[in-house]
């Protein structure tokens, strides 16, 4: 109290002098005290909430409130921009709408309750379920806009406490292709290079990735090198013309699946051109065979288990014999020519080639071979794990590397290994403290059965964080209506309202992002650090202390011994003892605070900028090149043919339904419709059609159309030379609008292997209203 | 209360100082402007001098900038298009085309300038180097919101906080992406911003970046 009237005194008389100052000597201001201000505005690191890029974002801070953003200059990734998203990021967390208190349904109604009781609730369901149907009963089902400590705390309840393999996230749906391309590829999952390939690579191949719009920092960074040098080409091959194909040297339009031809042509015409580092190839590849004929997942308890017989470089010349350029041409649409051009662009001995892809080559009935393929090339020329060489996996949210991957939040994963190994197990269970009896050696669901689970009734108890998905799940219909069905339980933690919490049984309100200290990986193995800066709203609690909250009431206190105060930092350095070692060793609590991310593996302080190269990666045990990861310390390149996808336009049906994102919405928009500058850039979902199509149904910009799969149908405008122009017989729809759900559409296909859907390819009908 | 009671009496000392003062700057303040009056009558055939108030001689070179009265900038709108001061501002104008992230926005952008099409001062961009603008940069196609939103706008910096009636005024905003003055500066800049001397290049020779608030301290407990 005296402090403050002392302070208040010394203030009054100074103003007093001050003004009194400023009479005697007209003209001079004396700022430095007039402008002191109560609070000073505050610059603070953090990753963007939003995509896999992980771009370094300084917030500022202002008397407890975000006000500003810019990008982070310190930042490798991003060097100081940003993108409309980023620029605004900090707007996402003021929707009027946000979540402040627990909502439970009571007679169909949401009723608030404080968030203490609703995590009872929570955990006697939980119990309640287990006692009643088994612990296979219950699920959570996560995201790869999890924290690390999200993750961890749940893959620690759910596999070493509960006890079941129920633990899946929203990663299976965009990167579970890339997950087993790496390990069938390369016995270890994410990127060998890292974003410094763009400033050492002259010859970008993007397959079928609209960086423009979806990782639009990465993309500006592989524009300024093309004005810094000349030789630089960008090439489009994609199934739609986009702002990404505008801005390249070449686009390449394809028919939708027949990638897989187009990656094997290129390869063919390699070996036919004799463009291959024959001893690159002999030293450190093998070559195997997969199973062919592989199917599609669409009924109920589907399964699948690839085997892999060794094949020689003979064999591989054999089964390339099909896929001549001029062959290729006749099935893709796309010019021998134009095949060539790309064989010769990866073959040129004077080129440094870096492959990008997303999610048109992981969400695809085939993605797991798509990922192998582009591995393919770049073993055939042997451009691979040396700066600008580089095939490079995209990811598209701020934590599906960090998170999902690393953390390994899925059903067969743990955060070291996987738990069909027993070995695995026992590390797990040694740091978990838990007995080892505890971890089930069987996955049992993958997200797509995971909701058919529900549908069905062998799951009754859903806990769904960070994600939407009930406007995600692809073939949507089946799923909502399998959360709403009775004896399900729902859970929902989220920051706002969405379709998802709108079926919850029990709403939770997430503090979110920098209202509570975290870290993600982004797509360049980057782990990032972020502090709390901001108090959530309300009642809202970060997910991991929801989850810790509910463990805790589950008799799991000896597993989750810790204060709010330091829980972060303890779960980092709990977690960091699973990666012990050269091959993944994780920077420490201390070095992530202070730096704008840090790439592991990072033995002894030092990031490792490209693995399995001996010159960078302390790891090889042998040189240039040591691909640890596979037992015979070799890269395996896979012999994937070209296989029909499961629905193609007929009669019926005759247009291809493609799916994804644009620049101004991340995911389903529930954060980013509520940035004022987004909503009113982008403010609904649109279906894109050709000219020739609409012109021939007779739409024109911004008339209805019906679009109609053996699904569902939906009502929308038509965009015609609007943002993207699909190819003639394709019609494109966003699936950020919670207005229109294009996946009532879409087909609950996926990939045999990896178990993701693909999003990008089904049948439709389009009519004029 | 020792302290505060110091001061209580530096501040009534300088108010009787100040007092006295005032009355003596009163009788020098009409002498001054009745000077300038004087000047500006005999100035008819010679150019006004340089040290002369309110006057600008660009050293012999015609003003390539002089302040367009057609100037449609306003600079309340200025922060309208933007959350933040330093956010990228939305595009206020209709856009010929969705599909390219630069469709003809260096057109009018790279120099800025005034764009018959739109009636409009067009400015300049001051990060020409990225050429992909539609990545910062959106247009707007509706008012509305989605939902309505709790965002409280930062109030934007005070300009024109010279230290003296005459010194360049230091820069009150972040230099990130804002690397070249004339973007924000130049021809094509809302009135209030424009500068008077688009010729002189080095702009932080004389306007620096604005200090943090608070006082300086040696720290360390040096003396």
């Amino acid at each position: 109290m005296d402090l403050t009237r002392r302070t208040m005194i010394r203030g009054m008389a100074a103003q007093a002098a001050m003004l009194m100052a400023a009479r005697l000597v007209p003209g001079v201001r004396f700022s430095a005290i007039a402008e002191a201000r109560p609070a000073a505005l505050q610059w603070k690191k953090a990753p963007c909430r939003f995509c896999g890029t992980g771009c370094g974002v300084l917030v500022g801070i202002e008397g407890g409130r975000a006000v500003a953003v810019k990008g982070d200059p310190d930042s490798p990734v991003n060097r100081g921009l940003l993108c409309v998203k980023g620029y605004h990021v900090v707007q996402a967390l003021y929707g009027e709408d946000r979540l402040q208190k627990a909502l439970v349904r009571r007679d169909g109604k949401f009723v608030e309750v404080p968030i203490q009781e609703a995590l009872d609730l929570v955990a006697s369901k939980m119990k309640e379920s287990i006692e009643q149907r088994g612990k296979d009963s219950v699920a959570v089902y996560g995201s790869g806009q999890w924290t690390i400590p999200d993750g961890y705390v749940a893959s620690k309840l759910v596999k070493g406490c509960i006890g079941t393999n129920n633990l899946e996230a929203n990663a299976r749906l965009c990167m579970a292709s890339a997950v087993t391309g790496f390990l069938s590829s390369f016995g270890l999952d994410e990127p060998m290079g890292c974003y410094q390939d763009i400033d050492h690579g002259d010859t970008f191949v993007l397959w079928g990735n609209n960086m423009a719009e979806m990782h639009p920092v990465l993309f500006s960074r592989i524009l300024e090198r093309k004005q810094a040098d000349p030789r630089v080409r960008i090439i489009d091959l994609a199934t739609r013309s986009t702002r990404t194909s505008l801005a390249a040297d070449r686009s390449m339009l394809f028919n939708p699946q027949t990638d897989l031809a187009i990656a094997n042509a290129i390869c063919q015409e390699l070996i036919a051109q004799d463009r291959i580092d024959q001893g690159f190839m002999e030293r450190f590849v093998s070559i195997h065979r997969g199973k062919t004929d592989i199917g599609y997942g669409l009924e109920d308890g589907f399964s699948f288990s690839d085997e892999a017989t060794p094949a020689s470089f003979e064999e591989l010349v054999e089964f390339l014999a099909d896929y001549t350029p001029e062959a290729v041409a006749e099935l893709s649409g796309i010019s021998a020519k134009d095949i060539r051009y790309l064989a010769s662009l990866y073959g040129d001995p004077n080129r440094n080639v870096v492959s990008f892809w997303c999610m048109g080559v992981n969400q695809h009935t085939r993605g797991t071979w798509m990922n192998n393929l582009i591995y393919n090339i770049h073993l055939l020329v042997g451009k691979i794990s040396r700066p600008g060489n580089s095939p490079f996996s995209l990811t598209g949210q701020p934590s599906a590397c960090g998170t999902v991957r690393e953390v390994g939040t899925l059903t067969h994963k743990l955060p070291k290994g996987v738990v069909m190994n027993e070995e695995h197990r026992q590390k797990a269970a040694d740091i978990w403290q838990v007995p080892v009896e505890n971890i089930q050696p069987k996955p049992t669901y993958h997200t797509v059965e995971m909701f058919r689970a529900l549908d069905r009734g062998d799951i009754t108890f859903l806990w769904v964080q960070v994600t939407n998905p009930m406007v995600t799940m692809p073939k949507l219909g089946r799923y909502r209506s399998g959360a709403e069905k009775e004896g399900r339980f729902l859970v929902v933690s989220d920051v706002y309202p969405t379709p998802t919490t709108d079926v919850a049984d029990v709403v939770l309100p997430s503090a979110m992002w920098i209202e509570r200290e975290g870290f993600y990986g982004n797509s360049e193995r980057r782990t990032q650090h972020f502090e709390q800066m901001l108090e959530p709203p309300g009642e809202a609690m970060s997910d991991t202390w929801q989850l810790i909250e509910v463990a805790r009431r589950l008799g799991y206190e000896k597993q989750f011994p810790w204060s709010e105060e330091e829980h972060i930092e303890s779960i980092w350095n709990e977690y960091r003892r699973f990666h012990a070692g050269p091959k993944h060793e994780m920077a420490t609590y201390e070095m992530l605070r202070e730096r704008p991310g840090v790439m592991w593996p990072c033995p002894d302080g030092k990031e490792t900028l490209w693995r399995y190269n001996a010159t960078y990666d302390p790891a090889c045990e042998q040189g240039p090149f040591d691909f640890y990861g596979k037992p015979d310390h070799r890269a395996w390149l896979w012999l994937r043919p070209y296989e029909v996808p499961p629905e193609v336009p007929d009669d019926d049906y005759p247009f291809w339904l493609d799916t994804g994102r644009v620049l101004e919405h991340w995911h389903t928009g529930s954060m980013t419709r509520r940035v004022p500058i987004l909503h009113r850039a982008m403010p609904k979902a649109y279906a894109e059609l050709h000219p020739d199509d609409a012109a021939r149904l007779g739409v024109r910009h911004g008339q209805r159309v019906r679009l109609t799969s053996r699904r569902g149908a939906l009502e929308l405008e038509a965009s015609v030379g609007g943002r993207g122009n699909p190819s003639p017989g394709q019609v494109f729809v966003p699936f950020f609008d919670e207005g229109f759900l294009i996946n009532e559409l879409t087909l609950d296909a996926f990939c045999p292997i990896s178990k993701q859907p693909d999003y990008k390819k089904c049948a439709v009908r389009v009519e004029k209203v | 209360m020792k302290e505060g009671r110091r001061y209580g009496i530096i501040g009534i000392a300088v108010c009787l100082m100040a007092a006295g003062v005032w009355v003596v700057g009163e009788i020098t303040g009409q002498a001054t402007s009745a000077g300038v009056t004087v000047a500006a009558s005999e100035a008819v055939t010679t150019a006004p001098l340089s040290h002369q108030e309110g006057q600008f001689i660009p050293l012999g070179q015609p003003l390539r900038t002089a302040p367009s009265p057609r100037s449609s900038r306003d600079f309340d709108r200025y922060y309208e298009l933007r959350a933040y001061d330093g956010a990228p501002p939305a595009i206020p104008h209709p856009v010929a085309t969705e599909q390219a992230a630069n469709d003809g926005c260096s057109g009018c952008h790279q120099y800025g300038g005034w764009a018959p099409e739109f009636a409009a001062e067009a400015p300049r961009t001051p990060h020409p180097e990225l050429s992909a603008c539609r990545q910062c940069h959106v247009p707007q196609r509706t008012e509305e919101l989605f939902r309505s939103t709790t965002w409280q706008r930062r109030s934007p910096p005070e300009i024109h906080l010279a230290a003296l009636p005459t010194s360049p005024p230091p820069i009150p905003h972040e230099l990130q992406m804002r690397e070249n003055c004339l973007g924000c500066h130049g021809a094509s800049a809302v009135p209030e911003l424009r500068t008077t001397h688009p010729e002189r290049p080095g702009c932080l020779q004389c306007h620096v970046p604005q200090a943090p608030a608070g006082t300086w301290s040696r720290g360390g407990g040096a003396p």
